[in-house]
C-alpha cells in the first residue's frame, strides 16, 4: 500500500492530487489487486485442473466451449448463476445463506498479508503470520455453518469432518510454520520474505534448502491442504461417502461461492507455504534496481503455479484417505515430525559451522522419519489360511 | 519392501507419465471425441430395424404381409396395404410405421420376414426432441438402400445377397420347367424339399371335440386363455417340436351338430374371424381348419386336411399367416381358388413355391387342371 502510494506520488500528474485522493487509490489499488486478480486465477485454475486431471487420466479435459475450453470458466459461472437457489425447506435460512459468504471472505483476507513481490503487499502486518493462522481457521466456520444449517445427515457428516479435520491438521502445520519464525525471529511476511533474499542468485536462502525448512515445507503443505479440504484430504466433501459433504444443499451461485472460497484458500495457502519456504518472491534477478521489483512478482507467481500444479498433481494421483488415518497421520506421524523439526532448526541455529549443521540436522530429521514411519507402519498381517479350504 | 511412504512417489510418476504422454502419444488419448469423430459400430450391433429396397425406393422387398406386424413382441409396427384403385392389392405397404420408442431391438421382425426385407440398422443417432409423433418412423425414413445394408453389414448383406439370388434362380428354373406340360417335377421336388414329417398328428376327430388327446401335451378345455392365446399356444408347441395336442377352443358355443355353420360360431375361432364372411360358402365351419396354424409343416397340414373338401385342402396349403399378401386371407384365397374366381396360384408369398407347388398337385388331383 506504502509502495502504490509513493509510486502514485511519483507520477508527474497525479503527484499533485490531493493527500486524502492519493491514499485512497493507494487503498483501492491492492483491493481491485486482490478481488479482480485471484478469483481469475481462481476460475482459471478450475480450468487447469481440469484439464490437468483429464491428461492424467488420458483424457482430454474440457474442450468444447472456445478453443482448449478456454472459455469453459465463464460457462460455469453463467451455468451457476442462473441455476435455481435451493434452500432445504427446513434449513435455517439465515446461516445456511451466510455460510458461503463466510466461506470467501477468509481465503480473500488472506491474500492481504502475502507479499507478491518486495514491497507489493497490500497490508504490511507485524503479525502477518498469525493473522493468517486465525484467519484461515475461519473458514471452518463457514463449513461448519454450511453443514448444520442443512438439516441433512450427509451435510452434517461432512461438517463434523471438517471440523475434526482441520482443528488437527492446524496444530503440526502451526508448528511446521514456526521454525520459520524461530529462523527469522518476525512474524511479518514481508521480513519472512526478504530473510530468504541473497546466497547464490537469490536462491540457496530459500528456507527448503534447509533441512528443517524441507521437511517443514512437506509439512505446511500437508496441514494446508488438510485445511483447504483438498484431496488426499477430502474428506468433508468425499462424493463417494457422503455426496458432497457441507456443500450438498447448495445449488447455484451459493455453491460457486463454497467453490471459490475453498479453491481461494487453497491458492492463499500455496502462496503462504511460497513465502515461508519457497524465498517469495526472491529469485534470480530481483534484486536489479528498476525492473526487480517486476521479476519479483514473476518469480512469486511462478512459484504459486508450481505450487498449484503441485497440489493438483497429488490430486490427481493420491487416493482420499479413511478417517482414522487421517487422525493417525495427524497426531502419530506429522505432529511429532514438527515437534522434532523445532529441535533440530534449533539445533541448526546453534552448530557452527553450517555445513556440519546442515548433515547433522538432516541426518536427524532422516532418523526420525524412520522410527516414526516404522513405528506407524500397519502391522504385518500373517497370510490368511483357510482351515477347511478343500 | 520400500521405505513408507515411497508408494506415493511411484503414484506421482505413474501420473506424471500420463501426464506428459498424453502430450506426445495421440494413442493414449482412447476417448473418441464423438461429433467430430465417429466409429463405425460393429457389424453384428443393432439398434432399429430399415426395410431393405433394391435400387430405387419403389422397389422394396417388403411385400406387406405382415407377418412381421404380428410377431413383433412389443406390438410396434404398423402396416397398411397398397391397394389400386380397384382395391386389388398391390404387394407393397402404404404406410409401414415403426415406433422405435417402443421397439424393444429384438430383430425378431428381421427373424421372421420371409423376404428379407427388414433388417437391423445401426444407427445409433436417433435423438428427438419429442417423445410422440417425432419417435415413430415413417416409410420414408424407414426405406433404406441395399447398398446401406452392405455398408453397414457387408458379412450379413452378401449372405442375403446369395441366398435371394439363388432362390431366384431356382424360380426361373421351376417357371421354365412347369411351364412344359409335366406334372411329376412339382411333387418330387416338394417331397425333396421337405422330409416327410412323422404322422403322429391325427386329424381331430370332431370339430368342437373337446381335448383332443394325439399328442403329449393337451391344453385343457378350462385353462384361462383366450382363443387367440390357444391358437398361438398352438404354434408355438409345434414350433419347438412338440406334436401337437392342443385342445380345441372351448365350446362356450353349442355343440355343431345342432347348430350348423354359422357366423356366430366365428369368434371362437379368432384366427379365422376374418373369415367368417366366406365361410358360408364353404363346405366347413371356420373353426374346422385344425391346419390353421404356421407353425405346422406343409406335410402335417396336408395330413389333417386330406379327408376334407377341395376348398380345405387348398387353404390347408397355405401358409397360414393370414398375411394377406394375396389379397384374401388364407380361406379367402383357398375359397376363391375352389370357386374358380381366382386363376393365379402364385399369390401365397410366405408359403413361396412349397405353397404354389402343392395348390397346383390338389387341383389336379381334383381334375381341375
Ligand atoms: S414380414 Fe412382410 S410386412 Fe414385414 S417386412 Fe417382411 S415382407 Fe414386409
Ligand atoms: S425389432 Fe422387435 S420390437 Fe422392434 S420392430 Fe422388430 S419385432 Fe418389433
Amino acid at each position: 500500500m506504502e509502495a502504490v502510494y509513493h509510486f502514485l506520488r511519483s507520477l508527474r500528474w497525479v503527484g499533485d492530487w490531493p493527500q486524502p485522493v492519493l491514499w485512497a487509490l493507494a487503498f483501492a489499488v491492492p483491493i481491485v489487486f486482490v478481488v479482480v486478480v485471484f478469483p481469475l486465477i481462481f476460475a482459471y485454475t478450475t480450468l487447469v485442473e481440469r484439464k490437468a486431471l483429464g491428461r492424467i487420466q488420458n483424457r482430454l479435459g474440457p474442450n468444447r466451449v472456445g478453443r482448449w475450453g478456454i472459455l469453459q470458466p465463464i460457462a460455469d459461472g453463467l451455468k451457476l448463476l442462473i441455476k435455481e437457489d435451493i434452500v432445504p425447506a427446513k434449513a435455517d435460512r439465515v446461516v445456511h445463506t451466510l455460510a458461503p459468504v463466510i466461506a470467501v471472505i477468509p481465503s480473500l483476507m488472506l491474500f492481504t498479508v502475502i507479499p507478491v513481490g518486495s514491497g507489493l503487499i497490500p497490508v504490511n502486518l507485524n503479525i502477518g503470520l498469525l493473522f493468517v493462522f486465525a484467519i484461515s481457521t475461519g473458514s471452518v466456520l463457514a463449513l461448519f455453518m454450511g453443514g448444520w444449517a442443512s438439516r441433512n445427515k450427509f451435510s452434517l457428516l461432512g461438517a463434523m469432518r471438517s471440523v475434526a479435520q482441520v482443528v488437527s491438521y492446524e496444530v503440526p502445520m502451526v508448528l511446521a510454520a514456526v521454525v520459520v519464525v524461530m529462523a527469522v525471529g518476525s512474524l511479518s511476511t514481508v521480513d519472512i520474505a526478504a530473510a530468504q533474499a541473497g546466497g547464490w542468485a537469490n536462491v540457496t536462502n530459500w528456507f527448503v534448502f534447509r533441512p528443517w525448512g524441507f521437511v517443514g515445507l512437506v509439512l505446511f503443505l500437508m496441514g494446508a491442504m488438510a485445511e483447504s479440504a483438498r484431496t488426499p484430504f477430502d474428506l468433508p466433501e468425499a462424493e463417494s461417502e457422503i455426496i458432497a459433504g457441507y456443500h450438498t444443499e447448495y445449488s447455484g451461485f451459493k455453491f460457486a461461492l463454497f467453490q471459490l472460497g475453498e479453491y481461494l484458500a487453497a491458492i492463499a495457502m500455496a502462496g503462504v507455504t511460497v513465502t515461508l519456504f519457497l524465498g517469495g518472491y526472491n529469485g534470480p534477478g530481483c534484486e536489479l534496481p528498476v525492473v526487480g521489483k517486476l521479476i519479483g512478482m514473476g518469480w512469486f507467481f511462478v512459484k504459486l503455479f508450481a505450487m498449484i500444479a503441485v497440489i493438483i498433481w497429488i490430486r490427481g494421483t493420491w487416493p482420499r484417505i479413511r478417517v482414522d488415518q487421517l487422525m493417525a497421520f495427524a497426531w502419530k506421524l506429522m505432529l511429532p515430525m514438527a515437534i522434532i523439526n523445532l529441535i533440530v532448526a534449533a539445533l541448526y541455529h546453534y552448530i557452527e559451522p553450517k555445513l556440519l549443521a546442515w548433515v547433522v540436522s538432516a541426518g536427524l530429521l532422516v532418523l526420525s522419519w524412520a522410527t516414526l514411519s516404522s513405528l506407524s507402519a500397519p502391522p504385518h498381517l500373517q497370510k490368511r489360511t483357510y482351515r477347511y479350504w478343500a | 519392501m520400500g521405505a513408507f511412504g515411497t508408494g506415493l512417489f511411484k503414484g506421482m510418476a505413474v501420473t506424471a507419465r500420463n501426464f506428459i504422454g498424453s502430450y506426445f502419444d495421440r494413442e493414449r488419448l482412447v476417448t473418441v471425441q464423438y461429433p467430430e469423430e465417429r466409429i463405425q459400430p460393429p457389424e453384428n450391433s443393432r439398434t432399429f430395424p430399415f426395410l431393405v429396397y433394391d435400387g430405387t425406393p419403389e422397389n422394396m422387398r417388403c411385400v406387406a404381409c405382415k407377418i412381421c406386424e404380428t410377431e413383433c413382441p412389443p406390438q410396434c409396427i404398423y402396416i397398411v396395404m397398397d391397394r389400386d384403385e380397384k382395391g386389388k392389392p398391390l404387394q407393397r405397404p402404404k404406410v409401414f410405421d415403426i415406433d422405435i420408442s417402443v421397439c424393444m431391438q429384438c430383430q425378431i421382425c428381421v427373424e421372421v420376414c420371409p423376404f428379407d426385407a427388414i433388417k437391423m440398422d445401426n444407427d445409433y443417432e436417433k435423438s428427438q426432441y419429442g417423445r410422440f409423433e417425432e419417435l415413430v418412423e415413417h416409410l420414408p425414413d424407414l426405406l433404406k438402400s441395399n447398398e446401406y445394408y452392405h455398408r453397414i453389414k457387408p458379412t450379413e448383406a452378401a449372405a442375403v445377397d446369395a441366398r435371394l439370388k439363388a432362390e431366384a434362380e431356382k424360380k426361373a428354373k421351376k417357371a421354365a420347367t412347369t411351364a412344359k406340360p409335366a406334372p411329376k417335377p412339382a411333387t418330387t421336388s416338394q417331397a425333396a424339399a421337405k422330409p416327410p414329417a412323422p404322422p403322429a398328428a391325427q386329424p381331430k376327430p370332431a370339430p368342437a371335440a373337446s381335448a383332443v388327446t394325439a399328442g403329449k401335451i393337451v391344453i385343457p378345455e378350462d385353462a384361462p386363455f383366450s382363443a387367440e392365446q390357444r391358437a398361438w399356444l398352438a404354434g408355438f408347441l409345434s414350433s419347438i417340436g412338440v406334436t401337437t395336442s392342443v385342445a380345441s377352443v372351448p365350446s362356450t358355443a353349442p355343440a355343431p351338430a345342432t347348430v350348423p355353420a354359422a357366423a356366430e360360431q366365428a369368434p371362437v375361432a379368432a384366427e379365422t374371424e376374418t373369415a367368417a364372411a366366406t365361410a358360408e360358402t364353404t363346405a366347413a365351419t371356420p373353426s374346422d381348419a385344425p391346419w390353421h396354424d404356421p407353425g405346422l409343416s406343409m406335410a402335417q397340414r396336408m395330413e389333417l386336411a386330406k379327408d376334407r373338401p377341395l376348398a380345405d385342402k387348398l387353404m390347408a396349403a397355405m401358409a397360414q399367416t393370414d398375411c394377406h399378401a394375396c389379397g384374401y386371407d388364407c380361406r379367402g384365397y383357398a375359397d376363391a381358388i375352389a370357386a374358380g374366381t381366382e386363376k393365379d396360384l402364385t399369390l401365397c408369398l410366405p408359403g413361396e413355391s412349397e405353397t404354389a407347388a402343392m395348390l397346383e398337385k390338389i387341383l389336379k388331383e381334383a381334375g381341375r387342371l
